[in-house]
């Protein structure tokens, strides 16, 4: 992707980040959403706290740093309540998750599906982004519209994704290409 | 307003903060806009990591080739009239503009099958008579319109915009109050119209409120000039210029006329209800929970004499009565209890 320069940064705040959240996300087997809702909580509640004048340098950077603390804080915690489950103390040993294929091109099936159920242009907008790499700008020009109206396109897209995708399989996508 | 619809919207401002995140470095004012946004519900922090989360996926997404387009032309006409509100009521103004904005659109028309082009005439209509903003109790909005200008919409608002013009740019305020943050046009100013008080700015930083039979306007940043129209009937029909107002100034215009004046104040404490803030000196506790509960579902009401002549002073959020009542509580002995409405009523405690 031809990245802005702030793009990039906001995608490199990302990826320091959502790991330790990844992880903590993956290892618990309840329901996501709940979850991220849980994190979500006491992240908003950390922003609450947290000095407005620092906030507003890099919210981004901060938002993702205080759910990464958080979901890290919380993988401690659940360890030292369940020290003698087998499950936990072999990541605790083995680090990382396996890779596991299987779960990955399900998740690929997955997201392929969810694809498809946007409609053409949506599906197209999102295809010059992330497989032809071009920004908002450069997608407008290429479909003789505005960047605003690509815009308002990928916003609807992602809400559509958002309430199509089961959030596992994204993770099971994505989880250990860093 | 139930979960779901609150979550769907959550959804919707999360995925309109993170492609804006996107087009580039935002500007410390967004930023500001920003972080209040994640501070107003938890809600705002879940879903903005999910959209995080969506987006990453994409872009972990192998298959993009298998992916297909077909039938993305027919279906951008589509798209296109989703966008304006199909409840409005005026009719339309003709010929000119409508040729005008035709001829602009000349090569997004060229490629479209003739069923779209009658949708597409539609849509002019629509947008000749403007785009309906409209909040309800509880809800606030923020909007950027098509010129890139954005406004923060606050409860119980309602407006009609139409910025297709080719030498203004213009928002019809008809009740409520709204803080405008405007995209610079030279070309083409950018009116409000309250009641035909009509503040006129280039590039700036503005609110307009109509409050009863008064209009207020208050500058955040830049100028902007303020003019009111004589009542309807008047044989003068200009539009009188009432002040030109600078950063910090509010020119309050009253239901007669000739009553404006121009007040110097703390734009920032003024406009806080901007940014989901309620701030509060010495105001009477009932006038305190009708602010709230302009904001929120749940309605709060005092049940008290003695209590209600009670003044508060402080900043809270908006979006949150229970960070009021968790205060009220530590200043005063007071309770809480629920009516059969499951309204909250605070009553001196036992």
């Amino acid at each position: 992707m031809r990245d802005s320069h702030a793009n990039r940064r906001l995608i490199d705040w990302f990826n320091q980040w959502r790991s330790p959240l990844r992880k903590f996300l993956i290892r618990r087997n309840a329901r996501s959403r709940a979850d991220v809702d849980d994190i979500s909580q006491e992240v908003f509640l950390r922003l609450l706290r947290y000095n407005q004048a620092e906030l507003v340098q890099h919210p981004q950077a901060y938002l993702f740093k205080m759910a990464a603390n958080v979901a890290a804080e919380w993988s401690i915690a659940a360890r030292a309540r369940r020290p003698h489950d087998s499950k936990w103390l072999a990541e605790l040993h083995g680090g990382d998750l396996p890779e596991d294929a299987a779960a990955r091109a399900k998740a690929e099936e997955e997201m392929e599906r969810a694809i498809n159920t946007l409609p053409p242009r949506q599906r197209e907008v999102l295809k010059l982004q992330f497989y032809e790499g071009l920004a908002y700008a450069e997608i407008a020009e290429r479909l003789g519209t505005t960047p605003r109206a690509v815009k308002r396109s990928v916003i609807k897209s992602y809400q559509k994704l958002r309430s199509e995708l089961n959030p596992e399989y994204l993770r099971a996508m994505s989880y250990g290409r860093e | 307003m139930d979960e779901n619809e609150r979550r769907e919207r959550a959804g919707r401002e999360a995925a309109e903060w993170w492609t804006e995140m996107q087009t580039g470095e935002m500007a410390l004012e967004r930023r500001v806009a920003f972080v209040g946004w994640l501070r107003d519900s938890p809600l705002h922090v879940s879903e903005m990591l999910q959209v995080v989360e969506v987006h990453d996926g994409l872009a972990h997404f192998k298959r993009w080739a298998q992916i297909s387009t077909e039938g993305s032309e027919q279906d951008d006409a589509l798209d296109r009239v989703i966008e304006f509100s199909p409840t409005l009521k005026t009719a339309p103004t003709p010929a000119r503009q409508e040729t005008k904005q035709g001829l602009r659109r000349g090569s997004f028309l060229a490629g479209m099958a003739a069923s779209a082009l009658i949708v597409l005439a539609v849509t002019v209509w629509y947008s000749l008579s403007g785009q309906i903003i409209e909040t309800e109790r509880g809800e606030r909005r923020e909007v950027a319109l098509a010129d890139g200008s954005v406004v923060q919409v606050d409860p119980e608002t309602r407006m009609r915009v139409k910025m297709r013009d080719s030498s203004r740019r213009l928002v019809v305020l008809e009740h409520g109050r709204a803080l405008f943050r405007v995209a610079k046009d030279a070309e083409r100013p950018f009116l409000v119209d309250a009641n035909g008080t009509v503040a006129r700015a280039v590039g700036t930083s503005f609110a307009v409120e109509t409050r009863m039979q008064d209009v207020i306007v208050t500058v955040a940043e830049g100028k902007v000039a303020v003019s009111v129209s004589p009542p309807p009937g008047t044989r003068n029909a200009e539009p009188e210029l009432a002040a030109m107002l600078i950063a910090d100034q509010q020119l309050t215009v009253g239901g007669a006329a000739a009553s404006a004046s121009v007040r110097k104040v703390d734009s920032q404490r003024e406009l806080a209800w901007a940014s989901g803030r309620l701030v509060f000196e010495d105001a009477p506790l009932p006038s305190v929970l009708e602010q709230f509960n302009r904001y929120n579902r749940v309605q709060m009401r005092v049940d008290d004499a003695e209590l209600a002549q009670r003044r508060i002073s402080g900043s809270f959020n908006a979006s949150d009565p229970n960070s009021f009542l968790a205060f009220m509580q530590t200043v005063a002995h007071v309770q809480v209890t629920r009516d059969n409405a499951r309204n909250l009523v605070i009553a001196p405690g036992p």
